[in-house]
């Protein structure tokens, strides 16, 4: 009698095993766990069944205020004061859900893997919304340089991802051979002996009397020496304000392929802080450089030996 | 309580000791271990917050999702066992308040282990972090509690956990200003999550006194094995229904949203604090699992050691192995949240390596030792 019901307890077990199983994880995934790169570089954990939620991401850092087109879309973006970094994200299948609510978490991780922002949005019943937007700051006192990412999580899955870079150099608008570009060098002084450029850089020490240099190199000038060219360059203060402009128009016959220019760094007209320079053609950027006004160290007084 | 059941198996510590109980605290101290080494080891945790989880894979839910396990299934045990120590010192002829006062000190010693011991050792003792609360303090508090209506009958008891289950979705609506102390305190010391204390008491100790329902059937009423395996399925899949009935009514009782029947979120309701449904379902899950590792005992009873030794001492494995890691993973920073759901199982394996014959070495000074601290451990 005894066997009998010891015999029994395997049968019992395996079916206890197998139902706790199934609730501890059988919890099913909607997804398929082997990640799908699309086009446009969204990362897609596509749903099991064809007709389940899915998204593509499109990362922009601005709208254009009179057309609405999104400015510098890609997975490429320069750190900058006062610029924010957009995402867009397209809902696909969206109908499969209408009339339900649905729960969506947008996640921007940085590049040591830790969360910098989350954001939940829930679409309530009856709400048609296709399209979820997020951003974030992408200033140099947040953010460093480095692969970061953001990530779409439905019901706490995760469905999409799209990598992205940010950079501290100077951005260059993309380089084909027949598009112009520069190359930004800021310097405190020229020597008088030599004509060489002094103290190079990006950190410059604010003193009385004392100047931020720049110097522009127009890359690929000769392929626009057929038309005139507006150029601007942009002083940019901590701000974001621009404290001085300045404008240069290249006419054809002009084979200047070099701009100058300077601004005071005295203690009484900037204060400490990030600035940059632009430079801009037809309004477009065309190169940035980003540099650091620091006071000047106070003297210390030395007290005498008795 | 002339029917109290002998205790089964035979543990060190005589008629004193229920086999499938230590297993199955054992169990949960193991799937609390494995949700520590997770913790130090497991890069998700970079970004993973426990208070509105989101994962990346299956592997990454199902470990996150198991140790959901672990606090009802201590306060559950908690609850049983301090009913039948309770009642067995009654029967033994200690006079009712010393009985109680026994609890109450133990409670309180609990409470202090939490502010001293455990709020410290997550960082591997390198500040002394003595104002926040959590499980074991919550523990502690569930268990001093329990001492005014340990006397009560189950039904008594039963009602009153349940009553408490139905009103604290209620209570979590009220309104509270978390930078003033006394409101934080208050509201996180018993009705909802946040810095001060993930585990408020209300929800916990609703568990904790169901564990001393069900210590009721499993170790004085229901004589047989066989009657505790059937009674315990049959109770389980009463309290699945229930939860299942809650969670599709998607309002009262539910606080995340899920897909649909069967998904991850279905699962994934409010862990801090948990909602209704999560209590029900774990309540489940707890007497599920008290009834495989009662089977268990009968089939290979002696491969259960592995979870007898954690079980006889859970509260020197808890706040033991919770240093070591603390000390040897996030004050070193080796290989803090550097890997992923292999390497949190490599971790547990060698901390088991680690903590099975320390759990050995200290469950023979504790059964030699008259320390009152030791004894409390």
């Amino acid at each position: 009698m005894k066997q009998k019901q010891m015999k029994k307890y395997p049968v019992i077990l395996l079916l206890l095993i197998a139902a706790v199983s199934a609730m501890f994880t059988g919890g099913c995934s909607s997804r398929i766990e082997t990640p799908v790169p699309e086009a446009d570089s969204t990362i897609v954990f596509p749903p099991k069944n064809p007709a389940g939620v899915s998204a593509d991401i499109i990362l922009y850092r601005k709208l254009d205020k009179k057309t609405g087109t999104r400015i510098d879309e890609g997975n490429r973006f320069t750190i900058h004061l006062q610029r924010s970094l957009h995402a867009l994200i397209l809902l696909k299948n969206r109908e499969t859900y209408s009339g339900r609510l649905m729960m969506f978490h947008i996640d921007w991780i940085d590049p040591n893997g830790k969360s910098l922002y989350r954001k939940r949005i829930d679409i309530l019943p009856g709400d048609t919304m296709s399209e979820l937007h997020s951003s974030i700051l992408i200033t140099p006192q947040r953010r460093q340089p480095g692969r970061y990412s953001i990530r779409l999580y439905f019901f706490r899955e995760l469905i999409a991802e799209k990598i992205f870079y940010l950079q501290d150099e100077p951005l260059i608008i993309p380089l084909p051979d027949e598009e112009l570009a520069a190359n930004l060098i800021l310097y405190r002084t020229v020597s008088k002996k030599n004509g060489k450029r002094i103290g190079e850089g990006t950190a410059f020490t604010m003193k009385k009397k004392r100047s931020v240099r720049a110097l522009v190199v127009l890359q690929n000038r000769y392929a626009f020496d057929d038309r005139t060219l507006k150029l601007h360059l942009k002083w940019i203060d901590p701000d974001g304000k621009t404290f001085y402009r300045k404008r240069i128009t290249l006419r054809p016959e002009d084979t200047t392929s070099v701009i100058r220019s300077s601004v005071s760094a005295s203690s009484e007209k900037r204060v400490p802080g990030n600035y940059s320079l632009q430079l801009r053609l037809n309004n477009k950027l065309i190169a940035e450089k980003r540099f650091i006004l620091k006071p000047a160290k106070a003297k210390s007084k030395r007290k005498g030996k008795h | 309580m002339k029917n109290i059941v002998k205790p089964s198996g035979n543990g060190a510590f005589g008629k004193q000791r229920f086999d499938y109980i230590d297993q199955f605290r054992g169990f949960v101290g193991i799937l609390m271990l494995m949700g520590h080494s997770s913790y130090y080891f497991n890069a998700i945790w970079l970004h993973l917050d426990p208070l509105d989880p989101l994962f990346p894979d299956w592997a990454q839910f199902a470990l996150r999702y198991a140790g959901y396990l672990c606090a009802p299934g201590f306060l559950m045990m908690n609850g049983a066992m301090v009913w039948w120590s309770f009642h067995r010192r009654i029967v033994k002829g200690t006079p009712e308040g010393t009985a109680r006062w026994h609890l109450i000190q133990r409670g309180l010693f609990l409470i202090l282990v939490q502010m001293t011991w455990v709020n410290s050792s997550w960082g591997g003792f390198r500040t002394f972090h003595l104002w926040h609360f959590g499980v074991i303090s919550s523990i502690g508090i569930s268990m001093i509690l329990l001492t005014a209506i340990i006397k009560q009958r189950w039904q008594i008891r039963l009602l009153i956990a349940v009553i408490i289950l139905l009103v604290h979705p209620l209570l979590l609506r009220i309104a509270y200003n978390p930078e003033i102390i006394w409101q934080e305190v208050l509201m996180q010391t018993f009705v909802t999550a946040g810095k001060f204390n993930k585990y408020p008491v209300l929800p916990w100790f609703s568990l904790a006194v169901l564990g001393s329902v069900m210590a009721t059937g499993w170790l004085e009423v229901w004589k047989t094995d066989k009657k505790r395996i059937v009674m315990s399925l049959a109770i389980a899949a009463t309290a699945f229904a229930l939860a299942i009935i809650v969670r599709m009514g998607r309002g009262y009782g539910n606080i995340f949203p899920f897909s649909g029947f069967g998904s991850w979120s279905f699962f994934l309701d409010q862990k801090y604090p948990p909602s209704l449904f999560m209590n029900l379902w774990f309540f489940a899950s707890v007497v599920v699992g008290v009834a495989i590792f009662i089977a268990l005992g009968k089939i290979i009873p002696k491969w259960l050691v592995v979870f007898s030794i954690p079980g006889k001492v859970p509260l020197f494995f808890y706040a033991v192995h919770l240093a070591v890691l603390g000390i040897f993973v996030k004050r070193t920073g080796w290989f803090y949240r550097e890997g992923g759901v292999t390497e949190t199982f490599i971790g547990v394996a060698v901390m088991m390596v680690v903590m099975l014959p320390l759990c050995v070495w200290f469950f023979g000074v504790k059964r030699r030792s008259k320390n009152y601290f030791i004894r409390m451990i």
